[in-house]
């Protein structure tokens, strides 16, 4: 018996078995997924609007509903975060992993030449506060994939110690509308509860951090 | 009743530490399509609860924490679980050349070292560290312990055997 031969052959049935239930777990995500949509949804401030769309790719349009023109394909956030700054957009991107699991990320997009950049990854935009700065919550992942019920999230969390799953805390942080740099964060157990306007957009940097 | 009857090449301790590690390297994979396979599995349980609820090694430990960071890179569960594949098939396909008659005592030590200095850190007051807290980490523990035992005495009969 060549007990060497039995294990690396235990790995290559496991990988193949991998094979196929990804490809089943990808097909059924798919599948899961075949809703009907044609959303459009304008920036204010620019000429620019996020479409999700069934039979167009999802991404940023510039123009009108029907003939807007695809300037950059992906998915981004349209009703918490599209702040515009000067010949900046910030907003959220969603991204997808392989079976599913929805994360989020703050970039920035220059309005002349339609370059994205990214500013941070697992943060939220949630808008800007009386002040003018930019609102973000960083540590964050999407509460429908909340690592409470997702485990691939759990495991994905252990990648960053700004998230916290266990305490579903997360880091306030307001960044500088002209730069994007972090100017004050702290961190709040609370910051995902639906107080959240009324505690950090309704005031100033200087009274949240008074 | 005679056991190893047809057995080619006599199974040493540091052989079957060999394929505990491999599989016990799989243990990361495993729980990575459970969890793409059924998300509410291990809801109630983080991946460290869950890593030490199955006695699994500092190797796994390891791995579970580089894979959630190709993770993070790649954003794809097909990368960082194919990646784990390969590396544990290398590990398989390599030990032997690695711990062979040149380098065989000294892989041997490494590798009772490395059982020794898990079984140690099960023993830790961690948060997650409950060495006994359940069957299945008892039986982790004991095979470890066994697998340290059959090496050391590996390393017994080789100096034996040169004396």
């Amino acid at each position: 018996m060549d007990t060497k031969f039995t294990t690396n052959a235990l790995v290559l049935v496991v990988a193949i078995f991998s094979a196929i239930l990804f490809l089943f777990s990808i097909k059924v995500v798919d599948l899961s997924d075949r809703t009907a949509v044609n959303d459009y949804y304008p920036i204010e401030g620019t000429d620019l609007a996020v479409r999700y769309s069934s039979l167009s790719p999802n991404g940023l349009y510039q123009g009108g509903q029907t003939t807007g023109t695809l300037v950059l394909e992906g998915t981004f956030g349209h009703d918490w975060g599209a702040a515009v700054e000067g010949n900046s957009l910030y907003l959220n991107e969603y991204t997808s992993t392989d079976v599913g699991v929805m994360l989020c990320q703050l970039v920035r997009l220059d309005l002349t030449t339609h370059e994205k950049e990214l500013l941070r990854r697992d943060t939220i935009l949630r808008g800007r506060c009386a002040s003018g700065e930019l609102v973000c919550l960083g540590g964050y992942l999407i509460p429908v994939d909340f690592p409470a019920t997702n485990s691939l999230c759990r495991l994905y969390a252990m990648s960053s110690p700004e998230i916290r799953p266990e305490e579903a805390g997360a880091v306030v942080l307001y960044l500088s509308p002209d730069t994007g740099e972090v100017l004050w964060s702290v961190r709040d157990d609370r910051a995902q509860e639906d107080d959240f306007e009324s505690r950090y957009l309704q005031r100033t940097l200087q009274e949240v951090m008074g | 009743m005679k056991f190893g009857v047809g057995i080619r090449k006599k199974l040493t301790g540091a052989d079957l530490a060999v394929r505990v590690v491999q599989i016990a390297s799989l243990l990361p994979v495993l729980y990575c399509l459970a969890a793409s396979g059924y998300r509410g599995l291990f809801a109630q349980r983080g991946v460290f609860a869950v890593l030490f609820d199955l006695g699994m090694s500092v190797l796994p430990r390891w791995e579970a924490l580089g894979l959630s960071a190709l993770y993070r890179l790649t954003s794809s569960e097909m990368v960082f679980t194919f990646t784990m594949l390969g590396l544990a098939l290398a590990w398989g396909l390599l030990s032997r050349p690695l711990l062979g008659e040149r380098r065989g005592v000294a892989g041997r030590k490494l590798l009772a070292g490395l059982i020794a200095a898990d079984l140690v850190l099960r023993l830790l007051p961690l948060r997650y560290n409950l060495a006994f807290g359940s069957a299945m980490a008892v039986v982790g523990f004991a095979a470890r312990l066994i697998c340290l035992v059959l090496v050391v005495l590996d390393l017994l009969a080789h100096r034996r055997q040169r004396a």
